[in-house]
C-alpha cells in the first residue's frame, strides 16, 4: 500500500510543513501583536498586504518569490554570486513557499486572538509594574493562547496542501521536492491510480484531524 | 508634604475635566453620579490615561507634570490600582496573581509579604484556585492583595465594591478602612454610595461634570441641609449645596 515514494513525500511534506510552521510563528505571532496593538497609520495597509496570498493563486505568489528568490531575483542574485547557492528547486524553497501562503492565517488568527484579551488586565499589569514585554509574555499571549495554536495548525495544514507556488520555486523533482500534493499531481499524470488514491486518501485524513483540532482549540472555554 | 495633590486638565469629545484636589494619609472619596469623571481621574492618576494639563504629586514624587514635560509611565508610579471589574488574571491562580503584583521586591520578600496578606485577608485555603473559582468577595480581596503587595505609596480603588451585596461591601470597607490605617496609605476610593462615602471617609471629595464641586469631611457633605448656613468655604454655597442635594437625591 504505502510504497517507497509515498513515504518519502509523506515525510518530505511533513518537514517542510514543520519547518514553515514554526517559521510562520516565529514572524506570525509578533506580527499579529503588533497590529492589534499598535494603533499606527497604514495599519490596515500592511495587514491587507500579509493577507494578500491568501486570495492570490498560489502560481502569482510563485511568481513573485522567483521575482525575489530566482538566480537572477532581487535577493537570489546576490546570494547565488556570494556563495555559488540558490534556493531555486531545492526543498528549502518549498519551505519558502510554504511559509509565505501559510502565514496570514497565523498572522490573522493571533491578531484576532490577542484583540480580545481585556485592556483592563494590560492596565492591571502596567500599574503592578511590568512592562509591555513581560506583559505580552505573561498575560496577552497566555490568554490568546487558544487563538494562536488554531493559527499554527491551519497554518500547518495549509503548509502541507502548498501546491502551485512550490511547483513555480522548487519544481516536481522526485526524492528532493515532490512532497505530497505533487507526487498526487505526477501519480494522475503518469496514470498510477492506486498510488494516487492511496496518496489522497493519506492526505485527507491528516487536513481533517488538523482541521478537527483547530476547531477543538477555538471552541472549548480558556 | 506626604499625600497626594492633583490637578488635572482634559478636553474630550462633549466632556471636560478640570479638577484639583489635595489629600493627605487618608482615606478620601471620590462622590458623585456616574459620568463626573471620577474613574477617569483615577486613571489620570496612574498615568493609564493623558490629560491635556495638569500635576500629580504622590508622596513628595512627581509622578506628572506637564509644565515640565514630566509624565512617568504606570510602571514607575507605584499606586496600587483596585479596578471596578478588579482585573484579575483569569489564568492564574490566587497565589499566582498576588505574586505577580510584587514586581521588584526580592523574592523572599515577596513571597513572604504575599503570604502574609493572603492570611490576612482569609485567602490562605484557595491560593490554588482561580479567580473563575472563587466569590465575588474573595476576588475583591485578592485584587486587594495584589494591589497592595509591593507597598505602593497611593491606594486607588475605582468601584470595587460595587458588584458586592450590602453586607458583604460593609465587610470589605471595613477591611479597606483598616488597612489605610495600618499603612497610613493615601487612599482615594470611587463611589456613587452616599452610605459608604460618609461611613468611610476622611475627606469626602464631590465631583460633579467633570469639576470638583466641593471638598470637606463627610459631615459636611452630607449632613448639611439644603439652603441652610452650609459650613462651605468654597465657590457660591447655594449653587454648590443644590449640587450636592442633586446628587445625594441621585438625580443626575
Amino acid at each position: 500500500m504505502l510504497d517507497g515514494s509515498a513515504l518519502s513525500a509523506l515525510g518530505l511534506s511533513l518537514r517542510v510543513a514543520f519547518i514553515s510552521t514554526v517559521l510562520v510563528a516565529l514572524v506570525g505571532i509578533p506580527a499579529g501583536y503588533f497590529l492589534a496593538r499598535r494603533a499606527f497609520s497604514g495599519r490596515e495597509l500592511i495587514d491587507a498586504l500579509v493577507t494578500l496570498p491568501l486570495v492570490l493563486p498560489p502560481t502569482v505568489v510563485g511568481y513573485y518569490l522567483i521575482l525575489v528568490l530566482g538566480r537572477n531575483g532581487f535577493l537570489g542574485a546576490p546570494l547565488y554570486r556570494w556563495t555559488g547557492w540558490s534556493v531555486m528547486f531545492t526543498w528549502q524553497a518549498a519551505v519558502v513557499a510554504s511559509f509565505v501562503v501559510a502565514l496570514p492565517f497565523m498572522i490573522k488568527t493571533s491578531r484576532a486572538a490577542i484583540e480580545t484579551v481585556d485592556r483592563t488586565l494590560l492596565d492591571a499589569s502596567y500599574t503592578l509594574g511590568h512592562s509591555e514585554f513581560w506583559t505580552a509574555l505573561r498575560v496577552t499571549l497566555p490568554l490568546a493562547r487558544r487563538g494562536i495554536a488554531a493559527g499554527a495548525v491551519l497554518s500547518f495544514a495549509r503548509a502541507m496542501g502548498e501546491f502551485g507556488a512550490t511547483l513555480m520555486l522548487a519544481g516536481n523533482i522526485p526524492g528532493r521536492t515532490n512532497t505530497m500534493p505533487l507526487e498526487i499531481y505526477s501519480a494522475v499524470a503518469g496514470g498510477e491510480w492506486e498510488h494516487a488514491h492511496v496518496l489522497v486518501l493519506l492526505f485527507t485524513g491528516i487536513s481533517a484531524l488538523a482541521l478537527y483540532g483547530a476547531n477543538r482549540l477555538t471552541r472549548s472555554s480558556p | 508634604m506626604r499625600g497626594l495633590a492633583v490637578s488635572l486638565r482634559a478636553r474630550l469629545p462633549g466632556f471636560e475635566l478640570d479638577v484639583a484636589w489635595e489629600i493627605g494619609a487618608e482615606l478620601a472619596v471620590l462622590f458623585g453620579p456616574s459620568g463626573a469623571g471620577k474613574s477617569l481621574t483615577l486613571r489620570m492618576i496612574a498615568g493609564l490615561a493623558q490629560p491635556d494639563a495638569g500635576r500629580v504629586v504622590a508622596e513628595e514624587k512627581v509622578l506628572l507634570d506637564t509644565i515640565r514635560a514630566v509624565c512617568l509611565p504606570p510602571q514607575q508610579r507605584s499606586i496600587g490600582y483596585v479596578f471596578q471589574d478588579l482585573a484579575l488574571f483569569p489564568h492564574m491562580t490566587v497565589l499566582e496573581n498576588v505574586l505577580y503584583g510584587g514586581h521588584g521586591l526580592e523574592k523572599q520578600d515577596r513571597a513572604a509579604h504575599a503570604e502574609s496578606l493572603i492570611r490576612r485577608f482569609g485567602l490562605f485555603d484557595l491560593q490554588k484556585r482561580r479567580p473563575g473559582e472563587i466569590s465575588g468577595g474573595q476576588k475583591q480581596r485578592v485584587a486587594f492583595a495584589r494591589a497592595l503587595l509591593r507597598r505602593p505609596s497611593v491606594l486607588l480603588l475605582d468601584e470595587p465594591f460595587s458588584a458586592l451585596e450590602t453586607p458583604l461591601r460593609r465587610d470589605m470597607g471595613k477591611l479597606l478602612r483598616e488597612m489605610q490605617r495600618e499603612l497610613k496609605l493615601p487612599t482615594v476610593l470611587v463611589t456613587h454610595d452616599a452610605a459608604e462615602a460618609s461611613s468611610l471617609a476622611d475627606t469626602v471629595i464631590l465631583c460633579n461634570r467633570g469639576r470638583v464641586s466641593r471638598w470637606s469631611t463627610p459631615q459636611e457633605a452630607f449632613a448639611c441641609p439644603a439652603g441652610a448656613e452650609a459650613p462651605l468655604q468654597e465657590p457660591t454655597p447655594s449653587q454648590l449645596s443644590l449640587a450636592a442635594s442633586h446628587i445625594l437625591a441621585g438625580t443626575h
